[in-house]
């Protein structure tokens, strides 16, 4: 089918958010019809033997470390936190773009929202499943991490709510929770679509359990929409709120290069920015593999493309602060660590490359043939990633010089360092991979809200 | 880089034994090597195996099952004895040939700590690293212990019972025949002992075999000394030094307060004389090649090769000789050389009387000779500078008398001889070729703590007890007798050296304690009772016992060259100096875990040793840090790994003997269980006729290079960083020179000024004991001893070159080193030590953070680790700006788990927790000595008094710079001193109010030699490399 | 125009009448027709939510945002106590200085509690409110209703409304142009959920109280089994304990013996009037330099000293009746027990204080068979304790036979003199 250019600006006439053949019908076979194949494409199969290879993988190293200590990463005195909290806020942020597409587009009715929320928020429990893995396993004696949880224990005492760290316990979990809920429950009128097109009685029973019984009463869509419109004002602050309290990890201690006050703007900035690159990266292939053109439209990635843009300039300009605080305050700890260790110490080539990959190269989305170039937007939002990885990377590496240069050092991560990065991604896309394939990829409800109404056969 | 797991990379490095464990070697060695006196009935090896395989197991299956505690008490407690309660005994550890005294604390009859008895004149409390890590040596595992015997199918262990019997038996029937022949054949070759009781039976041996020879060499040995005081004095007089009265020093070569055998009451005298009094303070130069702690604390240092020493002296002499001639002095030149000197002459005559010249055991006998002409000339002969008669019988050369032995074992005209303790094989000059003489003669005997490379080569081996396990006499450098009281039994029943000499002559069972209390009777002589002994022996040393001071005057003019030459040796006229080793001494310590770990004082090198080369030289030689270089000498050559050295004499290179073993142990490198050796064996460069300076060095770089475990700034530091510490450096170590001191006394308050600091809330306020510290860094001279002791005293673990390589050393306190000054001009480098610990911040940033409140702030003030709270976020350690804490990354006490190292399990504080893989820790303030006191206090119903509580390093330190105390006495020492203008808090700006604080240092320079570094451009120096 | 009925076997009654429509607009059309014909108990589906439909069904507001607006309140309420009462009142730390408790370092996890509480008030409401889950619904049985949640609209009225007239609505479906108008049959039994589910359901709730319960058992009771470690960490180091033992040395003990000979420090003990209560090899009959000044605090502590270690044998007042003596002549199985001596027995009365102080240093053996019949006290008492006992002693003794005058003026009168004249 022909693909609609939708993606023109003209006020006049409202560009259509669905291409093709946009019906009711046609909308649910689109998306059903990808879970209802009775075997899935052998790519399919390759990749998830890849991702689940890169899993195990991941779940090997985890074992030897419990076995062998947290020395087996190349932590040491100064740089007590290495790479695994560096992996940490890596995914944490990726997360938030799917709440960001899910609660703040919906409070602010963002229509062309409808098509890729799904997906994101699929992301986005994936990749805070992901972030929760590395804080769990840091701790150097993993058995006693539920120390962390205010439960009454035969040592009579509880953990002390001073911590950042302890904050951070009550934030991503809250939140992993919570987008799970959201995620779920603007899930269920299409899992009684699934439910309703099944044909074999496992499908029958699975969707037919897991929707609940939904019927599309009028009377449960109005409760509905009041509990889904409540929910995303909910998401909204929390998940503002959560990037905030991963940065507070690093703000609230007195580590020079940590200890500022624009890293909760800056994180959450950052980590929209990372999200939407990581939506970019999936959707894109997504679309074009399980043919959903016409539901993620052009359209779409240009708008994401314009976001990746915004907090792209938000990121930089929040690079351009902290030198220009560093500066004025004239704090010589601060001075020296933004203005000479970051660009010129050892860690410098992680800086640039930050820098690049953050606020120069995004800049190519001021052109519109890169903002409709599919493979162009890939590559800049992978570059993204990169940058963002990079990003807490160089933060992290504040540690290696702080106050007394005697106590000056330095991180070499070991190969169990890589390994667990890597078997990171294999979880994630794991889990991706078995979403595409076993729930619906597009909100087809909500979609089906959007259409110009009326042209029905 | 390699991850842990990695057996290759494992292999090279000390660390847990787990991965040896499956060596068929190994194996071997350990049941050749297992203590016979565990359980009875030698081992039962399945236990062992068990053990084996439990420390394979994952750490978190270790101990699953129950476990009951048995509780063993006696039967009839000895008298004095609580259990648990720690009771202290003198003693006295003797390293070449003289003493320092003791007083080592056991608990439960275990010795696990020592200290300095406080009673002795030439320790006065304090004591040395290589002391403190005494404990650690005498649970060694690798010790010797049974006799081996030499046969044609190999080594021979008598593990059984009575595993004497097969040497009493031969000693009784060889030395029959031995008697005979009047001891012809006979020779005894012995380190250097000031032991009264060995020097009796040595003369009994020479009276009853009086064909006999007896030798004494020591690598360390102090030939030139005896034969330039022979020279200037006639006899070799001891020369005994004052420096509590001294106004001006001067050490040529002379590590007076670091590796001096009186170091410790030279470091204490010396830290005397730098308190500021009406105005004055002592001044002190050092001219040296390479760096020492006394060049360190020194106000000005010249570094100039060894080679050079004897002309700088002969000028000096001219200048000293025309000043007090004609009280004008010359015109000095323009040479950093000539101005120093000229300032230096004046300074040593303006002070007549009240300076020192001293000059140190690499120096020629010619400039001791002169160094006693100038004393005498400077009239501070009788007052600061005091003779005694050397104790040791034998003014001969130990060089010479070795190398007459070496060529009569070659000649075969020696048949028997017998090595009590010492190495020979190993550290004898490298042209005399001992080892391979050693195999030309019929029966060799080798008595030692280790079976070290000369035991292996001879045809018997006996352990010899450990000093902590004997009973032994000895004197002090100023000749104070000591007796040397065991604390425990030996634990692998080996026998003194005078036991063993005792029964070379024929005694039938004799007992040390009786050979001791025989010297001890003829010493005394008729003052002789049974309550002077119990004195003695309780004091830990004989009152009055010093050698009396003698008369003499330096007769003989010397003669020294006086020409002198600025320019830079080219690559094969270099110069070689052969120092001593901070950590394993002459190499005897190599397998000494503390030690080898302890980070040297100014390299802050570990693991290994290194050829140190300054920053012009190396250049020259297109070599930087971590290169593996090739040293050619004399056709010998040497792979050693090179440190640019800032302050290193240019031309001269300064390489650290004693490591390099293949039969030290498990730690020092043994080649029977392929545990390679740590460092290299300098001993190889050598000979007998340049034992400690050498010239025509080439140094050649391999291309290759090897990874140096330093402790602080790692080598690759970049510009960047150089110009940040140099601009740090001043603030955190202040210090001024005296007349500013003078002009400002409160010169440290205004180093910086930092904003008012307020607090958001209403601090705490805190009732009772404060506890605080204080440390003057114009005293510390960074010598470690702390370091050692804190180790000691809190259980803290070794973990090894590789851990230290990725920075994960676990010391409580450090000493951390900055350099200042221009690095391309040596002569400008100054060295600031800052002994560092928890500061317990009342403030404390690693509290606020730790989520689970594994560390928060007791009624004291004390900042309290919770090990069993503690599950290892790390973020604590995030947050401390000091970078004091230390975390368990690996279970560092791993290689316990096997039977074999049971008895090492004996060192350990049992009133300090063991800490686990995991598990955060730092400095407590010895909270447990603390404790002691509090709970002594109360069930005696008194108060606390100021000086009763001291910390382990405080406890050590020889030049009393640290102060530890009750803030909340304001009368009490630490108070007192924190109230002192010199007083400073590091990183105060931070308002964390830390528990720590500094004195700041005043140095006192000569005002014509006294010049601003600029540390800017110096570290350019250092950046280069 | 299609129609027919659900063929079902058993006898059904009629729920409903459901009519399907192509479009929303159709469905609008035939709701509000449907309220207007004054019907109430009607429904209506949709693949989608449909906007107006609230009016035309005429669907009142939910209260869920209430529901909501409470959680919030509960979650803000419940993390401030928490924290407040865990980190102030139940187990204060002194931490960084700061105090017990702070607004400012609560805010976070307070604010985080709101969110969890109100999301998860909002998830489960809606689902409460809206009856699910249902998994049983006789609308299920209609093979065209599959369709509700794809692309057709339908509405149903129920049979049970007033106003319901099968044939009238009939004709109101198809006037608003419905695809199909079909009877929902239900049958009048409520729907039973298997017994299988029952019981796994209890078996399951059973299974799970098993383990608080084991828990809550193992806290409130004591064993004399020693716990399991399955992570040992640091309850068994490598240190040696007191008394503790090892496979070290043949005696099995961590404590070694000092060697014969050696002294410790500050156990010189060379004061022979001092430590063994012996003048010129005689019994000492004065008191030592260190054990002055015999003064209230060392009667104190003699006192403190002898109840501790002599009492239990010699009796609190020295007549030889303490409780282990008492208890050993009461029972019958230890017949070579030896009484201790009345303190106040003449041979004791007439002691040197040197002899005195000897015996508790080593004992005594009256019948000199080699077994003490005191043991010796050297190891347990320090010698300035051991004197401040004999001191004690005497006092006792004196006590015994004091003469009037002996007491202080003023403490005199408060005797009973009557007493002492009988």
């Amino acid at each position: 089918m022909a693909v609609v250019d939708n993606t023109f600006n003209d006020p006049a006439l409202r560009a259509p958010l669905i291409t093709g053949r946009a019906d009711l019908a046609s909308i649910t076979d689109t998306v059903c019809e990808i879970t209802e194949q009775y075997r899935p494409p052998r790519s399919w199969y390759v990749a998830f033997i890849a991702s689940l290879s890169l899993l195990g993988m991941l779940g090997l190293s985890i074992i030897y470390l419990i076995a062998t200590g947290v020395g087996v990463w190349g932590n040491n005195s100064p740089v007590f936190w290495g790479w695994p909290i560096v992996n940490f806020v890596f995914w944490v942020g990726i997360g938030h773009a799917g709440t960001l597409i899910s609660a703040i587009l919906f409070l602010f009715r963002q229509q062309w929202r409808t098509s890729i929320n799904r997906m994101a928020e699929a992301m986005t429990i994936f990749a805070v499943t992901c972030a929760g893995v590395f804080p769990g396993i840091h701790v150097g004696r993993v058995w006693l991490a539920y120390w962390l949880a205010p439960y009454p224990n035969y040592l009579g005492m509880w953990p002390n709510f001073r911590s950042p760290l302890l904050w951070d316990v009550f934030a991503v979990s809250t939140y992993a929770s919570v987008s799970a809920l959201f995620w779920y429950l603007g899930m269920i009128p299409d899992l009684a679509t699934l439910r309703d097109r099944a044909t074999t009685k496992i499908r029958k029973l699975a969707y037919g359990v897991a929707s609940l019984g939904w019927t599309g009463s009028a009377r449960a869509w109005h409760r509905y929409e009041r509990a889904y419109l409540l929910l995303a004002a909910l998401a909204t602050p929390l998940v503002l709120s959560v990037h905030s309290v991963v940065s507070f990890d690093f703000a609230v201690a007195q580590v020079p290069g940590w200890h500022t006050t624009i890293f909760p703007p800056y994180f959450v900035a950052g980590a929209i920015f990372s999200g939407f690159a990581m939506v970019v990266t999936l959707a894109v292939p997504a679309r074009a593999y399980f043919g959903l053109k016409n539901l993620i439209t052009m359209r779409h990635l240009e708008n994401m493309t314009k976001v990746i843009l915004a907090t792209s300039c938000m990121v930089g300009y929040a690079y351009g602060v902290e030198l220009f605080t560093a500066w004025y305050s004239q704090n010589p700890n601060e001075t020296f660590l933004f203005l000479g260790n970051r660009p010129f110490g050892p860690y410098a080539p992680a800086y640039w490359t930050m820098v690049t990959c953050n606020v120069l190269i995004p800049q190519l989305f001021w052109f519109r043939k890169c903002r409709t170039t599919p493979w162009m937007m890939v590559i800049i939002a992978l570059l993204v990633n990169v940058g963002m990885w990079m990003e807490r990377f160089v933060i992290m590496m504040s540690l290696t010089r702080d106050y007394l240069p005697s106590s000056w050092g330095s991180f070499i991560p070991t190969p169990i360092d890589v390994v667990m990065l890597i078997g990171s991604f294999g979880l994630f896309f794991t889990l991706f991979l078995l979403f595409c394939r076993y729930l619906p990829m597009v909100a087809m409800a909500e979609v089906k809200t959007v259409l110009p109404h009326g042209h029905q056969p | 880089m390699s991850s842990i797991g990695d057996q290759k990379n494992l292999k090279t490095h000390w660390r847990s034994l787990a991965d040896l464990h499956d060596l068929p070697e190994y194996r071997a060695f350990a049941e050749a090597e297992f203590p016979e006196t565990a359980d009875p009935g030698g081992v039962n090896r399945r236990r062992w195996l068990q053990v084996m395989g439990a420390s394979f197991a994952l750490a978190g299956v270790a101990g699953c099952e129950a476990k009951r505690e048995e509780v063993l008490p006696f039967a009839k407690r000895p008298e004095g004895r609580t259990p648990g309660q720690p009771q202290r005994f003198a003693t006295a550890m003797e390293l070449s040939g003289s003493a320092i005294g003791l007083l080592v604390t056991s608990v439960d009859g275990r010795p696990i700590k020592v200290e300095g008895n406080p009673l002795h004149p030439q320790s006065l409390g304090g004591s040395h690293a290589l002391a403190q890590a005494a404990v650690l040596e005498l649970y060694d595992p690798d010790r010797s212990q049974n006799p081996v015997q030499l046969a044609a199918q190999g080594p021979i262990v008598h593990a059984q019972k009575d595993k004497w019997s097969g040497f009493d038996e031969f000693v009784r029937q060889h030395f029959a025949g031995v008697k005979e022949r009047r001891g012809a054949g006979l020779a005894v070759l012995s380190p250097a002992s000031s032991s009264p009781t060995l020097t009796r039976l040595r003369g009994r041996l020479q009276h009853e075999l009086p064909e006999a020879r007896w030798l004494v060499y020591e690598p360390l040995h102090d030939d030139s000394v005896r034969a330039g005081a022979k020279l200037a004095l006639g006899a070799p007089y001891r020369t005994q030094l004052d420096l509590s009265s001294a106004r001006v020093v001067l050490t040529l070569d002379a590590d007076l307060l670091g590796s001096h055998p009186a170091s410790l009451r030279y470091a204490r005298d010396f830290a005397r004389g730098r308190e500021v009094v009406d105005g004055q303070m002592n001044r002190l130069y050092a001219v040296e090649s390479c760096f020492t702690m006394t060049g360190s604390a020194a106000d000005h240092r010249l570094p100039i090769r060894s080679g050079q020493v004897p002309a700088f002296v002969g000028r000096l002499l001219q200048r000293v000789q025309q000043l007090l001639s004609s009280s004008v002095s010359t015109p000095s030149g323009e040479s950093h050389v000539e101005k120093f000197l000229a300032a230096l002459a004046v300074d040593l005559v303006a002070h007549r009387g009240a300076g020192i010249v001293a000059a140190g055991d690499q120096q020629s006998a010619e400039v001791h000779a002169a160094v006693h002409q100038l004393n005498a000339l400077l009239e501070n002969v009788g007052k600061t500078v005091n003779y005694t008669l050397d104790p040791s019988a034998d003014d001969v050369s130990q060089v010479e008398s070795l190398k007459a032995l070496v060529s009569d074992m070659q000649g075969g005209n020696v048949d028997t001889l017998l090595i009590l303790g010492g190495n020979p094989a190993y550290d004898a000059p490298a042209d005399l070729e001992f080892a391979a003489a050693l195999q030309k003669v019929k029966t060799t005997i080798h008595a030692g703590l280790y079976r070290n490379e000369t035991a292996r080569l001879c045809q018997w081996h006996v352990p010899q007890a450990h000093f902590l396990e004997s009973w032994s006499d000895a004197r002090s450098f100023d000749g104070t007798y000591s007796i040397v009281q065991p604390l425990l039994a030996p634990l692998y029943g080996g026998r003194t050296g005078s036991e063993l000499v005792a029964r070379v002559l024929g005694d039938a069972v004799p007992k040390s304690e009786e050979l001791v209390r025989a010297t001890f009777k003829a010493l005394v002589g008729e003052k002789y009772n049974e309550s002077l002994w119990r004195r003695t022996v309780h004091d830990g040393l004989l009152t009055e016992s010093a050698y009396p001071a003698e008369t003499v005057t330096a007769a003989r003019e010397a003669s020294l060259p006086t020409e002198w030459s600025e320019e830079l040796p080219k690559n094969g006229a270099l110069e070689l100096v052969f120092c001593r080793d901070a950590s394993v001494y002459d190499g005897r310590f190599a397998n000494n875990g503390w030690l080898q770990e302890c980070p040297d004082p100014l390299t802050k090198l570990t693991w290994d040793n290194a050829a140190l080369v300054g920053s012009a030289t190396a250049k020259m030689l297109g070599v930087s840090s971590q290169t593996l270089a090739t040293l050619k000498l004399g056709g010998m050559l040497l792979k050693v790994p090179v440190y640019v050295m800032p302050g290193q004499a240019e031309g001269s290179i300064a390489l650290a003997l004693g490591y390099g073993r293949t039969a030290a142990g498990l730690v020092g490198g043994l080649s029977d269980a392929e545990v390679p050796a740590v460092g290299v064996n300098s001993y190889l460069l050598r000979g007998s006729q340049a034992m400690y300076v050498a010239t025509g060095l080439t140094v050649e770089a391999t291309g290759e290079s090897h990874r140096l475990a330093v402790t602080q700034d790692h080598f690759a530091i970049d510009k960047v960083g150089v110009h940040e510490r140099a601009r740090r450096v001043p603030i955190l170590v202040r210090e001024a020179p005296l007349d500013e001191y003078l002009k400002h006394p409160d010169f440290a308050q205004h180093v910086e000024h930092v904003p008012a600091l307020e607090s958001m809330w209403s601090e705490h306020v805190y009732e009772g004991h404060r506890w605080g510290m204080s440390i003057d860094l114009t005293k510390c001279i960074g010598c470690n001893a702390c370091v050692v002791a804190c180790q000691a005293e809190n259980n803290i673990p070794v973990v090894g070159k590789d851990q230290v390589l990725r920075g994960r050393e676990m010391h409580w306190i450090r000493v951390d080193r900055y350099f200042k000054g221009d690095a391309e001009r040596p002569e400008n480098v100054e060295v600031a030590m800052q002994p560092l610990a928890c500061h317990h911040c009342e403030l404390a940033p690693c509290e606020q953070v730790c989520p689970v409140a594994a560390t928060v702030h007791s009624s004291e003030g004390l900042n309290d680790m919770v090990y069993n709270r503690c599950i290892g976020t790390r973020y604590c350690g995030n947050n401390c700006p000091y970078k004091v804490r230390r975390f368990n990354y690996l279970n560092f006490h791993e290689e316990l788990k096997d039977a074999n190292r049971e008895i090492s399990k004996m060192v350990f504080n049992p009133d300090v927790t063991v800490r686990v893989r995991g598990v955060m820790e730092k400095c407590t303030y010895c909270v447990q000595r603390i404790q002691a006191v509090k709970i002594d206090a109360r069930n005696h119903g008194r108060p606390i008094d100021d000086g009763q509580v001291v910390t382990a390093c405080q406890q050590a330190c020889p030049a009393q710079a640290i102060v530890f105390g009750d803030l909340a006495d304001s009368q009490s020492q630490v108070a007192r001193s924190q109230q002192d203008s010199r007083s400073y808090a590091l990183l105060a700006e931070l308002n964390i109010k830390p528990r720590t604080t500094y004195l700041a240092k005043v140095r006192n320079p000569h005002p014509d030699l006294a010049e601003v570094p600029d540390p800017a451009e110096v570290e350019e120096g250092r950046a280069q490399h | 125009m299609i129609e027919h009925e659900v063929q079902t076997d058993q006898p059904q009654v009629l729920s409903g009448l459901l009519a399907e429509f192509t479009d929303q607009q159709g469905l609008l059309e035939a709701a509000q027709g449907v309220r207007e014909a004054g019907l109430r108990r009607t429904d209506c589906f949709s693949p989608y939510p449909v906007h107006g439909m609230e009016r035309a069904l005429g669907i009142r507001n939910t209260p869920l945002p209430w529901l909501v607006l409470f959680a919030g309140f509960a979650g803000c309420v419940v993390a401030l106590l928490m924290q407040w009462w865990t980190n102030a009142v139940d187990y204060p730390f002194l931490i960084s200085g700061k105090p017990l408790f702070s607004l400012p370092a609560n805010i976070p996890v307070t604010f985080e509690l709101i969110v969890l509480f109100s999301a998860f008030t909002a998830f489960f409401a809606v689902l409460a409110l809206n009856g699910l889950p249902r998994f049983h619904n006789p609308l299920f049985q209609h093979e065209r209703f599959r369709r509700a949640s794809s692309d057709r609209f339908f509405i149903l009225v129920e049979a049970s409304d007033p106003q319901f007239d099968a044939i009238r609505l009939r004709e109101l479906f198809q006037s608003h142009g419905a695809v199909s108008v079909e009877q929902v049959m239900a049958d009048p039994t409520p729907a039973r959920i298997p017994l299988a589910v029952h019981l796994t359901g209890v078996i399951v709730l059973c299974l799970a109280f098993i383990p608080p319960l084991w828990i809550a058992r193992d806290r409130s009771t004591t064993s004399d089994v020693p716990r399991i470690h399955p992570v040992p960490d640091m309850d068994f180091q490598p240190k040696f304990k007191p008394q503790a033992e090892t496979s070290l040395f043949a005696d099995g003990r961590t404590m070694r013996l000092p060697v014969a000979g050696t002294i410790a420090r500050g156990e010189l003990n060379d004061d022979e009037h001092f430590v063994r209560g012996i003048v010129a090899n005689a019994f000492a009959t004065t008191f030592p330099a260190q054990a002055m000044p015999l003064d209230q605090v060392m009667m104190a502590r003699g006192r403190e000293r002898f109840n501790i270690y002599c009492a239990t044998c010699h009796g609190l007042a020295g007549d030889g009746n303490g409780i282990t003596s008492q208890r050993a002549l009461a029972r019958a199985d230890s017949p070579n027990w030896r009484p201790p001596l009345s303190l106040h027995s003449q041979g004791v009365l007439e002691m040197p204080i040197g002899k005195l102080f000897f015996t508790i240093t080593n004992g005594v053996d009256r019948q000199n068979d080699g077994n003490l019949s005191m043991p010796a006290y050297d190891v347990q008492i320090p010698p300035r304790d051991r004197w401040a006992i004999v001191l004690y002693v005497l006092a006792l003794q004196r006590s015994r036979n004091a003469e009037l005058n002996d007491l202080p003026e003023g403490a005199r009168e408060s005797l009973a003199l009557p007493d002492i004249a009988q």
